[in-house]
């Protein structure tokens, strides 16, 4: 229920075939389902991401892409070619692992050098194109150090280069920057998009950071026990969950448990909140769980004549740098929490500190409801 | 079953055919290279026993008699009170041998004496001797004509009294080596908040040291019961009318010729072997993951009467330890104890004591080369294939329980079923009996185990995905493995190779059933010196048997060295 708009969207370029196409793949281990049924396209040149919490399936998918761990059933097309039961030998991929993988007894360049070596191309040029790759992920002049003596970063771009040194038509990427420090992590995500977006390698990214799949790819698959919840650009999938798996998942996010009143208004504790179209499949007597991104409780529009405005009292005040997380709660009702993020101007001009009063509203078109399953984030 | 299911089921098949289809050569060489090993763990192992089986129930002429010889046994006072008599031998060693064993490791790890390089190193000296040595050793001490003889105030070392000193001088290493990792790993931190807590040290010992060391306990002590049982040498010296299970096997077969009944004490000595055996293996599952990765490692402070007291302790530990050894070397040089003490050098004249004296020294030298480089090719590939292979998971389990067999079988069970099967003409492998290849082909089974499971424990910590990224990059396994992980394995592959060899030159149990006078080896010549009352010839030929163990624990040495040295760019620490 939850995959379909997300399926649909993958198949926006009707006609022609996808690079790579994913037919009903299923993964057992025992009768635990590690997969279940996913079906998905990844076109030439794209960049997407495998996003999800541990053990949803995202690392098991990319093995059977990769031929590592076959599908239990499911076809795999990769250029119309079905690959589904070829070893990961006769398979078209580089592959960088999460541990880098590199031989410690061999240099910098023999590691680079390694596919090359095998394929009886001749020293100069296995020379030149390491040379060439070096240069590539910024580490002329390595060659002749060992793995050992490299940071963690420098490390992950010799995995980077030894992947792409046979001039693979598609990359493997299991989590490449989930090892390494934050500052590194951020600026090596930089240097391999940019990479990727030269070099128009189709590139598939596993990975359990959303910001990293935000930040990163062109799309982005959601998947959760097994199966795809979403496929869509960063920004549909940031702005418009399609459930409240994704919402949860995906950045910062209050969740309001409340009932359906009547058509278009929910009632969460003592808030009446309208909401939008977006409700209109569910009945009166409804549980939903209505959500809201902390940066889009609004402030400075908070007057009486709008629809849902509150009065709150502030919790807590936590100081982050650039803006403040703000825990507001409805007056009176210490159970009834929400939490804001507001821009230091802001706190400034409306004097927002621990204990004092603050109106706030909930913007109809920010809004997004979800039948309340029961299971998931209780905010 | 609906259409859906039979045709997804069809499906299912035809790709299992596909991917067979598509395996390629690699696969066909992992296939191989497994079914290779199996067969042949088979043939040398499991047949072999199977055969001893079989003959526990017929008659000398082969006819099936069902249980009528183990009847026989158990209705013999004699042969019955060799079980009682092996089990006090054994209990009372595990006891001795695990508390002087805990406090040597305890001083070694916890406390902050001087010369814990050298302790260690001085508490391996017994590795490198046959058993038979400390019982030789303690013949010279406390025998008719011993040196301290007194000091047994009239009490006979020929005996359970002899049988102990010696089989805890011979299990001490291997129990002391335990001891120390499980002394090892233990987090900081715990005493540290124990320490916070004001806790009595008694208590923390109680609470904290014994607790985090208890499978390590129990683990030396189970190595302990089953190598006092199982050993030959010691009783067969010192044991004089004392019978044990281990000596009334050979007296059976090789004294009586009565292999139905040698067959019948081997099945009662295997049945402690495989408890010990199925006991160490349930502790060892229980021990995993005991220490997390966060682990503070534990630096002992400076305490005068604890360091004091182990350091004392430690140093009567190692007179033993080096009296026994000093003793026998000694007694070599003595002309005619204790009658005529000047010095020579003609006890090491073995020639003219045994026609095959000296070569069956270069003998046990060719075997023990033979077993350490066949072993540790075998071992490698048998390892890598379990640990690596990607394909064929029944085969790699089946391979990987049958190398656990050997750890359980006696080396003397092993011998005697080697016996029963390839001494069959009828047997297409009957010509190797009676030459070097039986030899090596026992040695290299009796301690694979270990040398699996060290080389296993390796494989382990390099990197999984090394297989993938080669697949990825189109480079056949085997390239990677020789190119890989073979250089990085080079330290525990030399390990693996000394531990073979070393056991080799000193092992006499298994092979003591097998040789034939042309390969006859150096320890069995020590066991046949003595039985004839060359004592001093025996003591010589030990002293020449750990002469080579140290020599080529010395190069071992010096090999790592080098390697460290030379791969230091890489090999930031050793593995």
């Amino acid at each position: 229920m939850a995959r379909k708009p997300g399926a649909k969207k993958s198949s926006k370029r009707a006609g022609e075939r996808a690079f790579l196409e994913i037919r009903d793949v299923t993964k057992m281990f025992g009768d635990f389902t590690a997969l279940e049924d996913v079906t998905l396209d990844i076109h030439e040149g794209e960049f997407v991401c495998f996003l999800g919490p541990s053990g949803c399936g995202k690392t098991t998918l990319l093995r059977a892409i990769a031929g590592l761990d076959f599908q239990t059933s499911g076809r795999i097309y990769q250029k119309g070619r079905d690959i589904s039961d070829v070893p990961p030998a006769d398979r078209d991929f580089g592959i960088v692992f999460q541990s880098y993988a590199l031989f410690p007894n061999l240099t910098v360049k023999s590691n680079i050098a390694y596919g090359l070596v095998n394929r009886k191309i001749d020293r100069k040029a296995v020379v030149a194109r390491v040379n060439e790759l070096l240069d590539l992920v910024g580490l002329t002049g390595s060659d002749d150090k060992y793995p050992a003596a490299l940071s963690g970063g420098q490390q992950q771009r010799v995995a980077l280069a030894r992947a792409l040194a046979t001039s693979p038509g598609m990359l493997l990427l299991d989590e490449p920057l989930s090892a390494l420090d934050a500052k590194v992590r951020e600026r090596l995500r930089h240097e391999m998009k940019d990479l990727q977006r030269s070099l128009g390698i189709t590139t598939i990214m596993v990975t359990h950071d959303q910001e990293e799949a935000l930040s990163m790819a062109d799309r982005i698959v959601v998947m959760g026990d097994g199966l795809i919840e979403q496929i869509g650009t960063p920004m549909e999938i940031y702005r418009n969950p399609v459930s409240a798996y994704v919402a949860n998942f995906i950045g910062a996010m209050n969740f309001l448990h409340g009932k359906m009143v009547r058509k278009g208004h929910v009632k969460v504790g003592r808030m009446d909140i309208a909401v939008d179209g977006s409700a209109s499949e569910f009945e009166k007597g409804d549980d939903v769980v209505v959500c809201i991104r902390p940066e889009d409780v609004a402030v400075r529009d908070a007057s009486p004549k709008r629809a849902n405005h509150y009065a709150m009292a502030i919790r807590d005040v936590e100081f982050l740098g650039s803006f403040c997380r703000v825990i507001l709660e409805v007056e009176g009702r210490s159970d009834e929490e929400l939490t804001a993020d507001f821009s230091i101007n802001l706190m400034r001009d409306f004097k927002i500190e621990r204990g004092a009063k603050l109106k706030i509203a909930l913007p109809r078109a920010r809004l997004q409801v979800f039948r309340d399953t029961g299971q998931g984030p209780q905010s | 079953m609906t259409a859906a299911d039979v045709s997804a089921v069809g499906h299912g098949a035809a790709s299992r055919w596909a991917r067979l289809r598509n395996i390629g050569t690699e696969s066909w060489i992992m296939l191989g290279g497994i079914a290779a090993i199996v067969v042949a763990l088979v043939a040398f192992m499991a047949l072999p026993l199977y055969a001893l089986l079989k003959k526990s129930v017929e008659d000398d002429k082969g006819n099936f008699i069902g249980l009528a010889n183990f009847q026989e046994y158990f209705s013999s006072v004699g042969l019955v009170q060799s079980i009682t008599n092996s089990l006090t031998i054994a209990l009372f060693t595990m006891v001795a041998a695990c508390m002087l064993a805990f406090v040597y490791a305890y001083g070694l790890t916890r406390t902050c004496m001087p010369f814990k390089r050298l302790f260690r190193a001085i508490a391996i000296i017994p590795i490198l001797a046959p058993s038979l040595l400390p019982a030789i050793s303690l013949i010279y001490l406390f025998g008719n004509q011993g040196l301290i003889k007194g000091v047994l105030m009239g009490e006979s070392i020929y005996g359970p009294i002899g049988i102990m000193i010696a089989m805890v001088f011979y299990i001490f290493p291997h129990v002391m080596m335990i001891m120390v990792t499980a002394l090892s790993t233990t987090d900081a931190r715990l005493y540290e908040a124990a320490d916070a807590l004001g806790t009595r040290p008694m208590r923390v010992f109680f609470t904290i040291t014994i607790p985090g060391a208890i499978y390590g306990i129990v683990s030396a002590a189970v190595v302990a019961f089953t190598l006092s049982i199982t050993d030959f040498g010691v009783p067969k010296v010192i044991g004089g009318q004392y019978n044990v299970l281990a000596t009334d096997i050979y007296k059976q077969v090789v004294g009586q010729q009565n292999f139905s009944m040698g067959a019948v004490v081997g099945l009662v000595l295997l049945i402690p072997a495989v408890f010990s055996f199925l006991i160490d293996r349930h502790v060892k599952k229980k021990q995993v993951a005991l220490l997390s990765a966060r682990a503070v490692p534990f630096h002992p402070k400076p305490h005068k009467l604890r360091d004091t007291a182990l350091f004392s302790f430690c140093i009567l530990m190692a007179v033993f330890l080096i009296g026994i050894l000093g003793m026998a070397a000694f007694a070599s040089f003595i002309t005619f104890w204790p009658y005529d003490m000047s010095l020579t050098l003609a006890h090491y004249d073995f020639d003219a004591v045994d026609p095959n004296g000296w070569s069956s020294f270069f003998n046990s030298l060719k075997m023990a080369g033979l077993t350490a480089v066949i072993g540790v090719i075998i071992v490698f590939f048998g390892a890598y294939l379990v640990e690596k292979g990607q394909n064929f998971p029944f085969l790699r389990g089946v391979f990987h329980m049958l190398a656990m067999v050997p750890m359980a079988v006696p080396g003397l069970v092993l011998g005697l079923a080697y016996i029963f099967f390839f001494s069959r003409p009828e047997n297409p492998l009957s010509p190797i009996y009676g030459t070097m290849v039986i030899l090596v082909v026992c040695t290299v089974v009796h301690f694979y185990t270990v040398s699996h499971l060290t080389m296993l424990t390796a494989l382990k910590q390099i990197d999984k995905e090394f297989e993938s990224v080669s697949a990825s990059l189109k480079v056949p396994f085997y390239r990677t493995m020789f190119r890989v992980h073979v250089p990085i394995c080079l330290p525990v592959i030399s390990d693996v190779m000394m531990y073979l060899f070393v056991n080799a030159m000193t092992t006499v149990s298994a092979v003591v059933f097998l040789y034939s006078p042309d390969t006859k080896l150096a320890a069995i010549t020590v066991l046949n010196l003595d039985d004839v009352g060359d004592t001093a010839e025996a003591a010589a030929m030990s002293m020449v048997i750990v002469a080579t163990s140290v020599t080529v624990r010395v190069a071992h040495g010096l090999l790592m060295r080098g390697l460290n040295a030379r791969h230091s760019a890489w090999r930031t620490r050793s593995v």
